[in-house]
């Protein structure tokens, strides 16, 4: 193993570096838009496993003839991460779904909604009164907005704070064992 | 044209399945919370996970023990050895030394090395309060990371690149010795677009009275009687001044992303007065500006990666005393002759991509491609032409038909998990090949295997072969008249067992390996002091082989209010000999680290890390100066304190001060001279105080 003398000789390569960038450039251009990778990835891993640590009202649970959906609203980088999930999930256990919505009003029969950081107005989250749909975020006044549990990066993790308030107006419970991971829990 | 072809094919065959963290799902939520982010296999996993020995400091760790820069984070880790000669911060991992040449140095993944030596360069200009986080990566790694990564990677983490996405803060420091530090953060997100700034100021005069005594003490110091002869030995003249100043800034919208990373540095050691190093410059500036610009992508067929172009230009300048007056004899003969070099603007451009693809839970796929073209500027000297008008001379000996240099790279890592018992065991294989071509040294083929076994989620035992390399530069090529140099190559097994699970309420963090690492061609540029008191000469030695065993642990246990850590290093190395007796050289034998940290007080933290070096041996003059000894630098016990307090809330934003004392105990201590040149010794700072306020916005 190790180090061999030059059996690839650089000028096989050939020159014209410009045209070579170029076609780099091009190559970039054509590609499909889709998603940036780094910390939305565990993000994406949060969101995807909230759902076995929430409780819905019975006449709105997921369950096995009712997938559960997670719906993204705004930014939404880690969308295809989940879609990838959700067929993987769906194919060996209960069907999940992931949806792009467009407004609040596209929320219905959500179960759990992630809403990037200025999706919405301020005032608009409770406003809407959104039922049974827990409201997951990472802006950092999305509790005092309304929301129920806020993502954030502390000490190099990610880390998330609940509003067990917030969660119970909305018809929700949260298992002991998610409060107990949780950074901060406000509320009761 | 095959390699970039290759590459555009790959850009445009990107169409399988979106998997990259297809493995974070798996982990429990417990596991997700604590998943601490790592560099060591490209992709975001847990360091247990990675194959090698992988360390993390975290700002955590940062902020409670109080650490103001890089060089005070990298003595948290157990098996890395540095000396602060006051110029830059020389050093190695694992028990090898040098200017850290074998080390790779990154700025958020951003490759940062100096492109004259290809070193990693550290001054002052690392403030811990922009960083996130600091990943060490100890061993070769240069299958992913390409050349220079022979000892291991130092890769840090802003706190713009990988904070929270809105940030508003800044640190006002006011030490002894004039020292002052500012430095801030701040980051928005607008939509799609992520705006981060963050940048430092530093300054300090370094000037204690034990190091300017110490400097002028041509027994302990110097012991060289013809040099000491030229040198003003004045306490009083003394001036080891430094000033720096960073700006990183990061740009993100949507899959889009750029950024640049941008460092001065000054250096003022005294140009006609006291010199604490004969090497190095008397006054000497040097910056460099790292562009950045490139796209992430992914796509539902589950192949991702990225595509990015960096430029890095660097400016080195330098005021010296230089003997041109080959007959001086004393101080005041010497100080007429200053000579102005520069080594001209150079220039780094680099095309980098990387694709990953999960075929399924099980086994994944990394490739990619770097390449880049340099072109090294002149190295020049203003000089008196002899008729009072002054003008550029190249350099003698510097080899400007190297100073144009490419390099092809690609790399396959191909990674595959098994469970056999159908249980929680698992036993993952990872393995990779690096081809590296690069202009004026032997291209390279670079493999790295690892064998990751795990009894259960939380500890994995880790077998490791890797090969890396280190090719020369412009530098090493100076005064030679190699038309090629062959690089230098790192062979390492390792044994590593991790632990990371609940313990007592907390969370304990283990990392033990059991390594043997041999370098072939191991060079280092060395000085050979010039005769009648010339300044000498640089040259690159090239010393054959040199092997290190070594074992290390660090453990680290977090729970409640209370951090503690413990580390350590033993080694094994080749030995050197000299006048029959054998000894190691350059490097203790023994590290201890211990560190104890309590918040549980009313907004006060307090923290102690304790940092021992068992004695250091080194050839140096002996005193009367008629031949060479092996000199023993003494064993030494650092201890530093660091009080926080707050927060104090200042309408909407919050206040945190802290007391920090350095070396608490005020043991005079050394650190031996690893580079082969003199003088042989560096004293470092004595006990010392400063003030730290930290404001969030």
């Amino acid at each position: 193993m190790g180090l061999s003398r030059s059996w690839w000789s650089l000028k096989r390569l050939g020159s014209g570096p410009g045209r070579r960038l170029c076609a780099w450039l091009l190559a970039l251009l054509l590609a499909p838009p889709v998603l940036a990778v780094g910390e939305d990835e565990v993000k994406a891993a949060f969101l995807a496993k909230f759902g076995h640590y929430v409780s819905w009202p019975a006449d709105r649970a997921p369950g096995p003839d009712r997938p559960l959906v997670i719906g993204v609203l705004g930014r939404a980088s880690f969308i295809d991460l989940l879609r990838q999930r959700a067929r993987e999930e769906s194919a060996r256990g209960p069907a999940m779904q992931v949806r792009r919505l467009g407004s609040l009003d596209d929320a219905q029969g959500v179960h759990i909604l992630f809403i990037g950081a200025q999706a919405l107005e301020p005032q608009a989250l409770r406003q809407a009164g959104l039922r049974a749909c827990l409201l997951v975020g990472d802006s950092n006044g999305f509790l005092d907005e309304g929301g129920m549990i806020r993502l954030t990066t502390d000490n190099n993790r990610i880390r998330f704070d609940i509003d067990v308030d917030a969660a119970e107006r909305a018809g929700l419970k949260f298992s002991a064992k998610l409060l107990k991971l949780a950074r901060e829990v406000r509320g009761k | 044209m095959k390699t970039w072809s290759a590459g555009i094919l790959m850009t445009f065959a990107a169409s399988a399945a979106m998997a990259e963290g297809a493995d974070l799902f798996e982990l429990s939520l417990e596991e997700l919370v604590q998943l601490p982010i790592t560099i060591a296999a490209f992709t975001p996993q847990r360091t247990i996970d990675a194959p090698g020995t992988v360390y993390v400091i975290s700002r955590e760790d940062i902020r409670r023990y109080g650490w103001r820069d890089l060089k005070e984070i990298l003595a948290a880790i157990p098996n890395l050895d540095y000396f602060w000669h006051w110029h830059w911060l020389p050093g190695g991992q694992r028990g090898f030394t040098g200017n850290f040449a074998g080390t790779l140095l990154l700025i958020d993944g951003h490759e940062v090395q100096n492109l004259l030596a290809n070193e990693t360069f550290i001054v002052n200009d690392f403030p811990s309060h922009t960083i996130e986080r600091v990943e060490v990566l100890q061993g070769p790694n240069s299958t992913l990371y390409g050349g220079n990564a022979a000892q291991g990677v130092i890769n840090v983490v802003t706190r713009i690149e990988a904070g929270p996405e809105e940030l508003g803060d800044a640190e006002f420091i006011a030490g002894e010795a004039d020292t002052r530090q500012f430095a801030f953060n701040a980051k928005r997100r607008y939509g799609e677009l992520v705006l981060g700034l963050a940048g430092s100021a530093f300054g300090s005069d370094q000037d204690w009275r034990e190091l300017r005594e110490f400097a002028v003490d041509t027994e302990r110091f110097s012991r060289d009687p013809k040099r000491d002869a030229l040198r003003n030995l004045d306490p009083d003249h003394y001036v080891n001044r430094e000033t720096n100043r960073t700006l990183n800034g990061r740009l993100r919208y949507g899959d889009w992303y750029a950024g640049v990373n941008y460092r001065s540095f000054t250096s003022d050691k005294g140009m006609e007065k006291a010199r604490t190093d004969f090497g190095g410059g008397d006054l000497a500036r040097r910056a460099y500006t790292q562009w950045f610009a490139g796209r992430n992508f992914a796509f539902e067929s589950g192949i991702n990666g990225f595509v990015e172009a960096v430029r890095l230009r660097e400016l080195n300048r330098k005021w010296a005393q230089i003997n041109l007056n080959r007959a001086a004899r004393t101080y005041d003969e010497v100080v007429s002759a200053v000579e102005y070099s520069e080594i001209l603007p150079s220039t780094r451009t680099t095309l980098k991509t990387r694709w990953n693809y999960s075929f399924d839970a099980q086994r994944s796929l990394i490739a990619g491609y770097d390449g880049w073209r340099q072109k090294m500027g002149d190295s020049v000297v203003l000089r008196d032409r002899g008729d009072g008008v002054f003008q550029y001379e190249r350099t003698a000996g510097w080899r400007a038909d190297k100073s144009s240099s490419e390099v092809n790279a690609a790399f396959v890592q191909y990674s595959q998990q098994w469970n056999p018992w159908d249980d929680e065991r698992t036993l993952t294989l990872v393995a990779g090949l690096r081809h590296h071509s690069q202009s004026y040294t032997n291209n390279a083929l670079l493999p790295r295997v690892g064998l990751v076994f795990k009894p259960d989620p939380d500890q994995a035992f880790k077998l490791t072969y890797g090969e890396a390399f280190r090719p020369p530069t412009s530098l090493e090529f100076e005064g030679t008249n190699d038309e090629s140099i062959e690089s230098q190559e790192m062979l390492m097994w390792e044994l590593n067992h991790s632990l990371q699970r609940p313990l007592w309420g907390g969370l304990i963090n283990h990392s033990a390996a059991l390594y043997e690492m041999t370098a072939v061609n191991f060079y280092e540029r060395i000085f050979i002091p010039g005769e009648s008191g010339s300044i000498g000469r640089w040259l690159t030695q090239v010393s054959g082989e040199h092997r290190v065993r070594g074992i290390e642990e660090l453990v680290q246990w977090q729970g409640g209010d209370w951090l503690v850590s413990l580390g350590g290093r033993y080694l094994d190395p080749d030995k050197a000999e000299f006048m029959g007796r054998d000894y190691i050289a350059d490097v203790p034998r023994l590290k201890l680290k211990a560190g104890i940290a309590y918040q549980g007080f009313a907004k006060t933290s307090l923290a102690l890390f304790a940092d021992h070096w068992s004695t250091t041996y080194t050839l140096a003059n002996n005193v009367d100066n008629t031949g060479k000894e092996i000199l023993a630098v003494p064993a030494w016990t650092t201890l530093s304190l660091n009080a926080r307090f707050g927060p104090y809330a200042i309408g909407d934003a919050r206040l945190h001060w802290a007391v920090y004392a350095e070396n608490l105990t005020d043991r005079t201590y050394y650190h031996a001279n690893a580079r082969g040149t003199s003088p042989i010794q560096f004293q470092q700072a004595p006990r010392n105080f400063r003030l730290q306020l930290v404001v969030d916005f």
